[in-house]
């Protein structure tokens, strides 16, 4: 991956160059964090051209690596107005790399109206016209391509709410099947690609070589010790393969800190009709698939096919926080209806969690009812979907929601939603939702490992000592593991288990001829976390844009009937390294 | 002679454990009358859960030791391993 493609959308020039030394070492998170923190303006509109949209492959993307598909994207958020990455499974990252892409940096501005498809293949690289796809949905965008790219590419794409730039709006990424349903979520980026006038990235990688390794014989030995620690792990080899990360519904429910109602309550009474296992049910009684991977050389298999009732393809299997957003903490207790939205979501080009998070909200609001699902489904269909004033609002996310219809108890940090552990009960969260330099974002800093499920050790959920350097050290695990292309689930047995990290850097060194030990991995992680904040205090955050809403230190959740009660000033240390 | 008092719990089996209870899924907790002093060790053995398919238990939304001794009124959730592994090692000791 040495190689990066600009592409000038106010020229519609596209170069191929090789990679400038500053980012040469750098892969995913680490390398769009890079980018654009030395070229986009801190202060600039993120939907004007000084902005970038950069697209990056992982360190050891393209490999035999178990779990190594992840795809970074990255710019300035629409929705925080920070820097932000935001990642996807499917099946885009792995083309890039064996093309020797280490990133696309999309910049500048087509003219207003102008809409584009981006081609890449061996040896080409090229912009086409794509009217044909205006206002499309992904699913019909990827029909469409299909016809003429076929269905062995990969398509990056945005839906309607990319294209009407909705802070709200995602990256879509097909999976194996060819459908878009993995999508970079978070940050409105797909709005981002859709101001640059960017309909699709069609990724074409036949006659492409696999990337080098240096060491073969190593990189075999490192990637077998990581795959049998992927397998060995009770929740990456036993728990996601059978119930897929919905698994946590119960789970988070039985702690009291699944949000419900908007963030009234930590428990929902029909939380077992919205659960993995129960979804699990559903699935193989309509012939659905169970146990499904994202991206080829997944040991892990936690995505699912979902049908509906007439066992026809509907959608994957909702993810937990998907089936968390819409479900319990909008009062709705009926799966299909999840799916639904959940389709909707992928098709109309949306963050699941922005939108659960946003339609929570609104009931909060009265303007709709806790727990209308038909309700639901045709806001977003209509209203979202076809970019009217109210669906723009919605789409805009739950801060802009709550503003609009005058609601005091809106769940965001520097503007993004809360996902789904409320930090009142499993306080770890907490502290990466308040101070994750990408707003509130659950993957940050997943401290429900040790909060709640054993891995990594025992942090107590409900009490404040020890969340601090929890955080913190998973904030810093997790940047590193982000720029490694590797989904984050490996996260599990690395943290319990020695030979799977040590297997990580062992896989890094194996391919490039290095030789980094755990401290350079460290290091890393501790790198991007300074350039992500820096970029941030440049855009004009201060100590105090670090804090959660002040209702989660007034208003005590129950069952456990506890307040968010870590200091300021224990917030304000978390990035003291 | 004092008679042994029984207290009355509500126990939910998650994931595969519900077939302990002889159900592929559990909506609504099993009502129990136990005797006074049933720790929830003794609670797994009663169900019939070897000791090596559980992984966490919360009482009242607490996560909770074996050795606990339940309580009239307690609700229990029981989970497989689909947790963690190795308490011993530590986030901060890759850090």
């Amino acid at each position: 991956m040495d190689k990066i493609l600009r592409v000038n959308m106010s020229s519609q020039s596209v170069k191929l160059e090789s990679i400038p030394a500053e980012y040469v070492g750098l892969g995913g998170r680490a390398l769009t964090s890079k980018i654009v923190a030395l070229e986009v303006p801190p202060l600039c509109h993120p939907l004007g051209p000084e902005n970038k949209l950069v697209i990056a492959p992982g360190l050891l993307s393209g490999t035999t690596a178990p779990c190594s598909g992840r795809l970074s994207v990255g710019a300035k958020s629409p929705l925080t107005g920070g820097i932000k990455e935001s990642n996807a499974g499917g099946t885009a990252a792995q083309k890039l790399a064996r093309l020797s892409i280490a990133a696309i940096v999309i910049e500048g501005q087509a003219p207003p109206h102008a809409l584009w498809n981006l081609l890449i293949a061996k040896n080409k690289a090229e912009l086409l016209p794509a009217k044909n796809l205006r206002k499309k949905g992904n699913y019909k965008t990827i029909e469409i391509l299909s016809k003429e790219y076929g269905e062995k590419v990969s398509y990056i794409t945005i839906g309607p709410a990319g294209e009407c730039l909705l802070s709200a709006a995602s990256v879509a990424v097909t999976d194996l099947e060819n459908r878009p349903t993995r999508h970079a979520g978070r940050g409105g980026l797909g709005a981002v690609m859709g101001s640059k006038g960017v309909k699709a990235i069609i990724v074409d990688d036949r006659g492409a070589p696999a990337p080098a390794i240096k060491n073969v014989e190593a990189f075999r030995q490192a990637a077998k010790t990581f795959a049998d620690a992927l397998r060995r792990h009770p929740i990456t080899g036993t728990g996601l393969p059978t119930y897929g990360t919905n698994i946590l519904t119960n789970v988070i429910n039985e702690s009291g800190g699944l949000p419900t109602r908007n963030f009234s309550a930590g428990q929902f009474e029909d939380a077992s009709r919205v659960s993995g296992e129960f979804q699990r049910e559903i699935i193989l009684a309509r012939g659905g698939v169970a146990t499904h991977a994202c991206h080829r050389g997944c040991v892990i298999r936690c995505s699912r096919i979902y049908m509906d009732k007439n066992k026809k393809y509907l959608t994957k299997g909702p993810e937990y926080e998907t089936v968390w957003a819409n479900g319990p903490n909008c009062g709705i207790n009926d799966l299909d209806v999840i799916a639904r939205l959940d389709r909707l979501y992928d098709d109309i080009g949306l963050d699941s969690i922005e939108m659960g998070a946003a339609l929570g909200v609104l009931m909060q609001s009265g303007f709709l009812r806790f727990g209308d699902g038909k309700g639901a489904i045709k806001l977003m269909r209509d209203e979202v979907g076809k970019g009217t004033p109210l669906g723009r609002t919605l789409g805009s996310g739950a801060a802009v929601t709550g503003q609009v219809f005058g609601v005091a108890h809106v769940p965001v940090v520097k503007r993004q939603a809360l996902p789904a552990y409320d930090p009142r009960a499993i306080k770890g969260i907490g502290v990466t939702y308040a101070t994750s330099p990408m707003g509130a974002d659950h993957t940050a800093g997943y401290s429900i490992t040790a909060n709640v499920l054993g891995a990594g050790g025992r942090v107590d959920p409900l009490r404040v000592e020890g969340q601090v350097e929890l955080s913190r050290n998973l904030q810093i695990a997790t940047a590193a593991i982000d720029s490694t292309g590797l989904c984050l689930f490996v996260a599990f047995p690395v943290l319990d288990d020695p030979a799977a990290f040590q297997a990580i850097y062992q896989m890094i060194n194996a391919q490039y001829g290095l030789s980094l030990g755990p401290d350079n991995i460290t290091s890393l992680g501790k790198a991007v976390l300074n350039l992500e904040r820096d970029f941030n205090k440049r855009a004009g955050f201060a100590p105090e844009d670090d804090r959660l809403p002040m209702f989660f230190e007034t208003e005590p959740l129950p069952p456990h009937n506890l307040v968010f009660n870590v200091a300021a000033r224990d917030l304000d240390s978390v990035f003291n390294f | 002679m004092q008679e042994e008092q029984n207290i009355t719990v509500f126990v939910k089996l998650y994931a595969i454990l519900a077939k302990y209870a002889g159900v592929p899924i559990m909506h609504q907790p099993l009502r129990l009358e136990i005797p006074a002093g049933t720790r929830l060790l003794q609670l797994f053995e009663r169900l019939g859960i070897p000791d090596d398919e559980v992984k966490t238990a919360f009482v009242n939304s607490t996560m909770q030791p074996p050795e606990y001794v339940l309580r009239e009124g307690d609700h229990v959730g029981i989970f497989p391993p689909v947790g963690g592994g190795a308490t011993e090692h530590s986030v901060c000791g890759i850090i």
